[in-house]
């Protein structure tokens, strides 16, 4: 009997393809733990997803997210009816134990002693041919699993974005940045990922860096100076493909040992969420210490994804990137709407028209739940332009990266707010397609760089 | 077959475009000089005083080889690149008054060691640990070996010192460049950079994900040259200054004790000086150079000797070299915080930067020199500037870009961690 369930549930398994290799960083397996050190075990909450099972439906329908959520399920079945198998096991085995216990010191010779020896046996054997197939079971789910969306705020728009501020009119002209910039000197663009800022243009890089350092330091932000590189478990855990080399740059591995797709190094600039996330993954803080309110200045590299030359593409950016770590999810949205006034007032005073919209459902990344998008329009595009933004993400990457605070000696998940409130190329190229022509704004201005001077 | 020669003609053409287009770059070496017999003692003696590199005998041979062989014959090409690939590997001139030198030449002394009578200064490692401005431990596993993150007012210490040095540089009429920090290989190489794709100082992209090219700009020295590169310049432009503010990548590894910490790391910030002169520019650039390192460390109190660095210290390309080096009291040792170079015409043959002297091209010379290194300096700061009493004194000159504060105390605005325990 136990063996006839034991093929039904493999079958089931092989129906799921479950022994189709797949790749993650963040988890690694029972089977191949060995040759991989398992730094971060992530925390999986499938089970409380399909508690509310048609809001989650309802949430990848909204994000068109192309997930099959019957598969997830199978997966997630198979994987639990051999964890209850095992479970039943383990019981099985405990229970002839204790009866061979007792009956080892009374009749060690017995026939009942010989049949309990036998069966105990048996069990054993099963364990531990179990324990493969629901090594790989789980993989298979959790794998599956660690491609399911955020949950969405309930602030997110569906099909369009939301225009929530406007600050002065579009520019009229028709001008492109890299002609402009060329006549004035201050751009030398050989191509996305290879370009330089020339005089003002360098002096304009940094100044508008400074002056969002200094707003972000005056509202009691914390400032970090972060390293460039991450590892693929961290590329993960932050929602994106570790493999996929359109996502984040990889480095060459130039040590002797084994290449392993799920542990390189990625450079992703000071100036990202990963860098921050690698900061904080697999750490406890107390519950006291939150908020945490964080910001960066430093590059982002991410590879362009178009061939058309523009700084809107580039490869290499100067950022500011603001971290913020709540308990709960009110404290979360208090603190989205303190940011974007803080922004609402930084950005207007630079003089530019821009707006603030909430980005729909099905143009969120898949770990984002609300996102406000600070947008300026480009002459060249005719479209606006991203030059800033601030994501929610609830508890999402810290229950993937285990960053957990201890509160009644309980540990319990921050709700994560993040973004790049500032991309220094896409600001650049904004200013200079605007009508009047380009001079060096105040904001940047060096006279500025004396924190003490308003 | 009278057209046979002129079809023989075509065909060389062709395989020189060709050649030409993919290695992108033929550095022009001064032949006359550096495959004159007469001058193989002196360029041997070179070697030998510098780092050993290049071998002047396989040159002079190789040069005698392309002079017998026809420019015709199918060798040719083969022969010529032989010679210049050995070319390359030859240093540059020496200064004639470092020639002799076999140690550092003290330059000059600035500010006093100082005084810290019955306290032993601490370490770096330790005064930021105690006053929670640094993290490097358990980082190896998100964002690997040798990371670090600077935390509160240590951030802010950076950006301050960056500021400082932009300041003073554009003051001196500096041209501010920012820029990239992906490179292709052969800028590098015309720095005078070795690139081979294992266990080098130098950082690459996959070749399989991004193609085989490109490269992680160690300082933006090689950033600028990849700028300048064939570039001709009206001589009433020169000497042009640029600085440009970058990240630094490194990914050579050391276990020696004296370079422990974040002493060598392979991620930095750092500002560099660049200046494109004419010849007979070159020296007081370099002279200028160093009075402008020397003015930028000199109101930061650490105490500092300026080198004059004799042969064996300078790399390929430099002419001549001063070092300075910052005592740093909790190491108790000295450390290299700065270097420039007048690396003369070395550099300019291989990227192809000129300028126009009376209506005829000649190579410009090129120097470079670090303005501010952030690790380094901040090591040299926070040691000499710690009090027992566990806050750090920030100089007069850096006051102003912190907001007016004349210290740094312990940084209670980022928790402290605990790494959680793994089951499974």
């Amino acid at each position: 009997m136990m063996r006839k369930t034991l093929t039904s549930v493999f079958r089931k398994a092989w129906d799921c393809k479950i022994l189709q290799t797949r790749h993650s960083a963040l988890f690694v397996s029972g089977a191949k733990a060995t040759e991989n050190y398992v730094y971060i075990t992530p925390h999986i909450d499938f089970p409380e997803k399909t508690h509310q099972k048609d809001a989650f439906v309802k949430v990848l329908q909204r994000r068109k997210a192309d997930i099959d959520l019957v598969k997830m399920e199978n997966l997630w079945k198979i994987y639990q009816d051999l964890n209850t198998k095992k479970a039943d096991y383990i019981k099985k085995k405990d229970e002839i134990s204790r009866q061979l216990g007792k009956l080892i010191k009374k009749e060690p010779d017995s026939e009942e002693t010989k049949k309990l020896k036998m069966q105990s046996d048996f069990i054993k054997e099963n364990i531990k041919k179990l324990k493969g197939h629901l090594w790989s079971a789980e993989e298979a789910a959790i794998v599956e699993f660690l491609k399911m969306p955020n949950y969405l705020h309930s602030r997110t728009p569906d099909e369009n974005n939301k225009v929530i501020y406007t600050h002065l009119s579009k520019p009229q002209n028709c001008k492109h940045h890299l002609e402009v910039g060329k006549e004035l000197n201050m751009i030398d663009f050989k191509k996305n990922e290879n370009y330089y800022l020339l005089g003002s243009g360098a002096v304009f890089e940094l100044g508008a860096k400074f002056y969002f350092s200094k707003i972000l330091k005056d509202s009691n932000f914390v400032q970090f100076s972060n390293p460039d590189f991450v590892k693929s478990l961290v590329i993960e855990g932050c929602g994106k493909d570790h493999t996929n080399p359109d996502l984040s740059f990889i480095l060459h591995h130039n040590e002797d040992t084994k290449v392993n797709v799920d542990s390189r190094l990625h450079l992703t600039g000071g100036g990202s969420l990963a860098s921050f996330l690698a900061y904080h993954a697999k750490n406890v803080m107390y519950a006291k210490v939150f908020p945490l309110r964080y910001f960066t200045m430093g590059r982002q590299y991410v590879p362009a994804t178009s061939n058309e030359d523009s700084l809107f593409n580039v490869s290499q950016s100067s950022v500011v990137e603001i971290f913020g770590a709540t308990k709960t999810e009110q404290d979360q949205d208090n603190f989205f709407d303190e940011l974007i006034d803080i922004l609402k007032l930084a950005y207007s005073k630079l003089g530019y028209h821009f707006r603030l919209s909430l980005v729909s459902a099905d143009k969120l990344a898949m770990w984002e739940s609300l996102r406000v998008s600070i947008e300026m329009y480009s002459t060249s595009l005719k479209d606006y332009v991203e030059v800033g933004n601030v994501s929610l993400s609830g508890d999402f990457i810290s229950k993937r990266l285990m960053f957990m605070y201890k509160e009644n000696n309980e540990n319990k998940f921050p709700c994560l707010i993040s973004g790049t409130v500032l991309n220094v190329p896409k600001l650049l190229a904004c200013a200079l397609e605007q009508d009047a022509s380009f001079n060096v704004p105040n904001f940047v201005k060096i006279e500025r760089y004396f924190r003490t001077e308003e | 077959m009278i057209f046979y020669p002129l079809f023989r003609h075509l065909t060389t053409l062709k395989s020189k475009f060709i050649r030409l287009s993919s290695t992108a770059f033929v550095p022009d070496i001064d032949t006359n000089y550096y495959c004159n017999t007469e001058n193989a003692m002196e360029i041997g003696n070179n070697i030998k005083l510098r780092k050993g590199v290049g071998d002047i005998k396989l040159v002079m041979e190789m040069y005698k080889v392309l002079k017998t062989t026809p420019i015709t014959d199918a060798s040719y090409e083969t022969v010529r690149d032989k010679l210049y690939k050995e070319l390359s590997c030859l240093p540059n001139k020496t200064h004639p008054s470092v020639l002799k030198n076999l140690e550092p030449n003290v330059v000059r002394e600035i500010n006093q060691k100082r005084d810290f009578q019955e306290h032993t200064p601490l370490e770096f490692s330790e005064i930021t640990r105690r006053l929670n401005l640094v993290r490097t431990d358990k980082l190896g596993n998100t964002c690997g070996h040798k990371s670090y993150y600077f935390l509160g007012e240590l951030a802010e210490l950076e950006e301050a010192l960056i500021k400082y040095t932009v300041n003073k540089l554009l003051q001196e009429n500096f041209k501010l460049v920012s820029v990239p920090d992906i490179l292709p290989s052969h800028v590098l190489k015309s720095c005078g950079m070795t690139v081979n794709n294992d266990r080098t100082q130098i950082y690459s992209l996959d070749p399989v994900h991004h193609g085989p090219d490109l490269y992680l700009s160690g300082t933006a020295e090689m950033s600028l040259a990849g700028l300048l590169m064939n570039t001709k310049h009206s001589e009433k432009d020169l000497p042009m200054k640029l600085a440009a503010v970058s990240r630094c990548f490194r990914a050579e590894t050391s276990n020696v004790i004296e370079e422990r910490g974040i002493y060598r790391v392979h991620q930095f910030t750092k500002v560099e000086m660049f200046a494109v002169t004419t010849p007979s520019q070159s020296e007081s650039m370099l002279e200028y150079l160093r009075t402008i390192q020397e003015e930028l460390f000199s109101p930061l109190g650490f105490s500092m000797k300026v080198l004059d660095m004799p042969p064996h210290e300078l790399g390929a390309p430099a002419y001549r070299k001063y070092d300075i080096e910052a005592w740093m009291p909790g190491r108790k040792n000295y450390g290299e915080i700065s270097s420039c170079s007048n690396c003369t015409d070395y550099q300019a043959r291989r990227l192809h930067i000129k300028f126009i002297h009376n209506g005829v091209d000649d190579y410009a010379h090129t120097l470079n020199g670090t303005a501010c290194a952030v690790p380094r300096m901040l090591i040299a700061l926070l040691e000499t500037h710690q009090d027992p009493k566990g806050k750090i004194y920030i100089p007069e000159v850096l006051q102003p870009y912190m907001n007016g504060r004349k210290y740094i105390v312990k940084n209670n605005s980022v928790p402290e961690l605990k790494l959680m325990k793994i089951k499974r």
